[in-house]
């Protein structure tokens, strides 16, 4: 990967473990991930990928027992975030990278008005205090659709929606570099889902905020993004552009979410087709490749040893000994709906 | 907010006419004649029956009642106890301010030790401090309140000497009782704050203010204590009705002359209407109490007030 | 199938956590104290001795003697027999008409709750000691009337809880489709809601039986509950009293046991606590 300034920010070799009483859970394994100034980039993988762990890993917020970083680099304008003082690392929570979390209804302070939540922010890393910080709070809210009327509010009297956006601006507030959002709107209505969608997309683009979108739905990656990491058991399958991953998928866990996708040319009564199995148990990985045990093009060898990411075309890397290509064909549809192991 | 209010302080009137209703219930059917109580032993039926018709006690039930608590009501008058010879309100008067004293000393020393002691073992959660905090609530939920008196009483007056035994009118003499009355209410306080304070710290609003790059101090005491404390305020207002019960027996080992140790007399001497009037002062103060915590409730929880 | 695998789950989890098991320990101990106290304890509870009133600990009396000569150790252990009694009847009746209340309560709703509830609120209203007085004082004093006015103070602590539990589950849709299925009533209580308040009422019920072993030592140390010469662990601190100054070791021993009933039941209950939350994350 190249060294240039373009890059925001850059995760290497990252590996981030739980120690719990059940065991050691990996959660992130050697995962290496990089994301351009003014990009959009989709996080995407099954619950329990390892997606949020790594969000949180950037803004160095893992719950440290039992949470523990046990390798690599993440690199922030250069910098390395694991290595910065408190104080930097302040600076970094809110004024450079912000997040937006996956539960409005709880994210929010419930006895602090939603004013006082944005001011706060300001307060901390624009230096504004006062009457200044007050306006720059009623022009974020004013920004993602709330009224100035209802600043004085608490968050128990809006709607879900209308939380969501209260957060959006409390991350907004700073002019960050980087947004990461985490599941925006798992827990939206569908309708709401796509105004909030709607005005995230709107701001990156008029604040020229790079963006990490985590996600599980392949649709929304498709609306938003310009490239896609694909996680699985806590690694990296594939990473590529929009559009060479959604045309040319080369991993087979990639494929098998694509399958499980209805679209409107499916035929009628067909079955989606789901990749069998389960993911794998964190505390006891598999030997090997991760996703051998459920994958239908898995080999000997790839039971033995992992790959490891390799760039397979210029800007598309995929961790598989044997990448998918047009004429491998779908094997996932040949055996539908087998019954899970 | 204002009708809430209303609403509340309304609500207040039913509740204690029930318990006035219970209590008079209850002791109305007691085994046991006024009049002879009254008259002594050697009385004659006659003097009983006059004794009482001029008291109304053959009067129904409601209509006793009624009367009751028309005189509760209008003239604070209680009822009278042949025991000790004086009206049962005038008893309770005096030694009123005792009591309050004693159970707001006991309410106040609870809250100042209790609550910090809970904030900070639960900020250095699995710390020595932590531990030792643990086992103090332990013990101070699982010893009886009138064993911790006489082991103070032992420790303090009998074999060091440093505090009198007896009485609450000097501040030497107000130390003991009120640390022992205290006790399982301290440890209680630092139990439920610490639990509280444990669970906000672990929501998610309290990551967002992390998030935010809000140092750890402001997190802890700007954002998790006020949230957490906002139930706590609850539980001492509960604490209080236990803690004017709690005072019989505190009264009683460092004889002070208040409301509980009045009641211990009037039930040894079978004194219902000391009994009566006594249970119902308390229990109101218990309710007024309660409201009183519950409004501010409604000022301190935005989430109330709004509704 | 799903009740064996929940209890067998939670006893695994209720092995993990020492303090319940040292309180389960203790607890068991204080059962054999109180089913065998006549085949442990050296003397008779009443059994006096004027040549030895008031002796300190010794070898021939571990504990000691009080201001008749009986020997403490033994007080103390059939005052287990009657610390445990008095704890298991009297949370026994809060939780049965307590728990009733509170299911039909909360099954039933409308203005039967509304009512219900509000006696349950006016009886709160009056702290639990003095409620117990005045029912002591009206039933006198005694075993069993210790017994019942206890139990009746904790009614609206079971009533509450229970109902909690049953309004947590009753507007839940697999009810309701029980329902439509044509269940009744008693199949609908017994079946379903009944199991889901069995966790709450079990870890009330121990925290209960500490709480009323405490009152009523309380009672019998203010001369309310039970008479001499029973050796009632309260009522033998009330006696000690007089003798603090030079026979101290008369107001050490029942209050340890006390305390060490209390401590273990409340291990047990908090233990079972942790035990049967489902949402627990160890």
């Amino acid at each position: 990967m190249s060294e240039n300034k373009d890059i925001l920010l850059d995760i290497r070799d990252l590996s981030v473990q739980f120690n719990t009483d059940s065991g050691v859970v990996k959660a992130v394994n050697h995962l290496n991930m990089h994301l351009e100034r003014g990009k959009s980039l989709g996080f995407v993988g099954e619950t329990g990928a390892g997606k949020t762990t790594t969000a949180l890993s950037i803004l160095q917020l893992v719950q440290t027992p039992p949470g523990e970083i046990t390798g690599g680099e993440i690199l922030f304008n250069g910098q390395d975030v694991r290595k910065m003082t408190d104080a930097e690392k302040r600076r970094l929570r809110g004024g450079d990278v912000s997040m937006i979390f996956q539960d409005p209804m709880t994210s929010l302070n419930p006895i602090m008005t939603v004013e006082d939540q944005i001011t706060e922010m300001v307060q901390l890393h624009l230096n504004l205090k006062g009457e200044a910080a007050r306006e720059r709070a009623i022009e974020m809210l004013r920004l993602v659709g709330i009224r100035p009327e209802r600043a004085k509010d608490f968050p128990h009297q809006f709607s879900g929606g209308m939380r969501q956006r209260v957060v959006i601006a409390i991350a907004l507030a700073c002019r960050p570099q980087l947004i990461i959002a985490d599941e925006p709107t798992t827990a939206l209505d569908v309708t709401i889902q796509a105004q909030v969608l709607e005005l995230i997309k709107k701001l990156q683009q008029s604040e020229k905020t790079s963006m990490l979108l985590i996600t599980h739905d392949l649709g929304i990656v498709a609306e938003t993004c310009d490239t896609v990491a694909i996680m699985y058991a806590g690694h990296l399958v594939e990473y590529a552009d929009i559009k060479s991953l959604y045309t040319n998928p080369k991993h087979p866990y990639t494929q098998g979410l694509f399958n499980a996708v209805p679209t409107l040319e499916s035929p009628l009564g067909s079955r989606l087709a789901v990749i069998p199995g389960l993911p794998p148990d964190p505390t006891n990985l598999p030997k090997g490749c991760s996703f051998s045990p459920r994958c239908p093009y898995a080999q000997p060898i790839c039971h033995e040893k992992a790959c490891g990411m390799r760039e397979i075309e210029p800007g598309h890397f995929v961790d598989c000994h044997f990448p998918l290509t047009p004429e491998s064909g779908n094997k996932f549809l040949e055996h539908p709906a087998k019954e899970a192991e | 907010m204002l009708k809430y209010a209303l609403r509340r302080i309304l609500i207040l009137f039913p509740v204690v006419l029930s318990v006035m209703f219970i209590l008079y219930t209850i002791l109305y059917f007691t085994p046991g004649d006024p009049a002879r109580i009254a008259l002594g032993e050697e009385a004659t039926p006659e003097a009983i029956e006059a004794f009482r018709d001029e008291h109304g006690l053959n009067d129904p039930f409601f209509v006793q009642f009624g009367r009751y608590v028309y005189n509760a009501v209008t003239k604070f008058d209680l009822g009278y106890s042949y025991n000790m010879k004086s009206p049962v309100a005038q008893e309770l008067a005096i030694r009123i301010p005792t009591t309050m004293r004693l159970a707001f000393a006991a309410v106040l020393f609870s809250t100042l030790m209790g609550l910090p002691l809970g904030i900070i073992s639960a900020i250095k959660q699995y710390s020595l401090l932590d531990s030792i905090v643990t086992v103090f609530i332990l013990l101070g939920v699982s010893m009886p309140t009138f064993w911790t008196g006489l082991l103070f009483i032992l420790a303090f007056s009998v074999k060091l000497g440093w505090l009198p035994s007896m009485g609450f009118d000097t501040l030497s003499e107000m130390v003991l009782p009120v640390v022992t009355l205290s006790g399982s209410s301290t440890a209680l306080f630092a139990k439920m704050t610490r639990s509280s304070m444990l669970e906000v710290i672990k929501s998610d609003y309290i990551r967002t203010a992390r998030a935010k790059g809000q140092k750890e101090s402001v997190v802890i005491w700007r954002h998790a204590l006020p949230n957490a404390l906002i139930p706590i305020m609850t539980i001492i207002s509960m604490q209080f009705g236990a803690l004017l019960g709690g005072s019989i027996v505190t009264e009683a080992i460092f004889s002070i002359s208040g409301v509980g140790r009045l009641m211990l007399e009037a039930i040894n001497l079978r004194d219902y209407p000391i009994i009566q009037g006594g249970v119902l002062f308390i229990s109101v103060s218990y309710c007024v109490i309660n409201l009183a915590v519950d409004l501010l409730y409604g000022v301190v929880d935005p989430r109330i007030r709004v509704k | 199938m799903k009740n064996n695998s929940m209890l067998k789950y939670t006893l695994i989890r209720l092995r993990r956590n020492y303090l319940a098991l040292f309180g389960l320990f203790i607890l068991i101990l204080l059962i054999i104290c109180a089913i065998f106290a006549e085949q442990l304890a050296p003397y008779g509870y009443a059994q006096q001795d004027y040549m030895m009133i008031r002796k300190a600990p010794s070898a021939v009396h571990w504990f000691g003697t009080d201001e008749f000569g009986r020997d403490i150790l033994s007080r103390i252990i059939y005052g287990s027999r009657i610390s445990l009694q008095v704890g298991i009847i009297a949370v026994s009746i809060s939780l049965v008409v307590g728990g009733l209340i509170g299911a039909i309560s909360g099954y039933f709703g409308g203005k039967l709750d509304n009512i219900l509830m509000r006696l349950m609120d006016i009886q709160m209203a009056i702290p639990t000691i003095l409620m117990a007085i005045v029912i002591s004082s009206v039933l006198g004093p005694g075993l069993f009337n210790l017994m019942v006015a206890v139990g009746i103070t904790y009614i609206p602590k079971f009533a509450r809880l229970t109902r909690a539990s049953v309004l947590s589950i009753k507007d839940q849709e697999f009810i309701e489709a029980a329902r439509a299925m044509g269940a009744s009533h008693k199949r609908i209580i017994c079946l379903y809601i009944l199991p889901n308040c069995a966790a709450p009422l079990i870890v009330q019920s121990t925290l209960s039986v500490a709480n009323a072993i405490l009152f009523a030592a309380t009672l019998s140390f203010l001369g309310l509950g039970i008479q001499p010469p029973y050796p009632e662990w309260g009522g033998m601190l009330s006696s000690a009293r007089p003798y603090l100054r030079n026979n101290a070791y008369m107001s050490i021993f029942p209050g340890l046991a006390i305390m060490f009933t209390i401590l273990s039941l409340n291990f047990l209950g908090d233990g079972l606590r942790d035990a049967l939350d489902p949402k627990q994350k160890r």
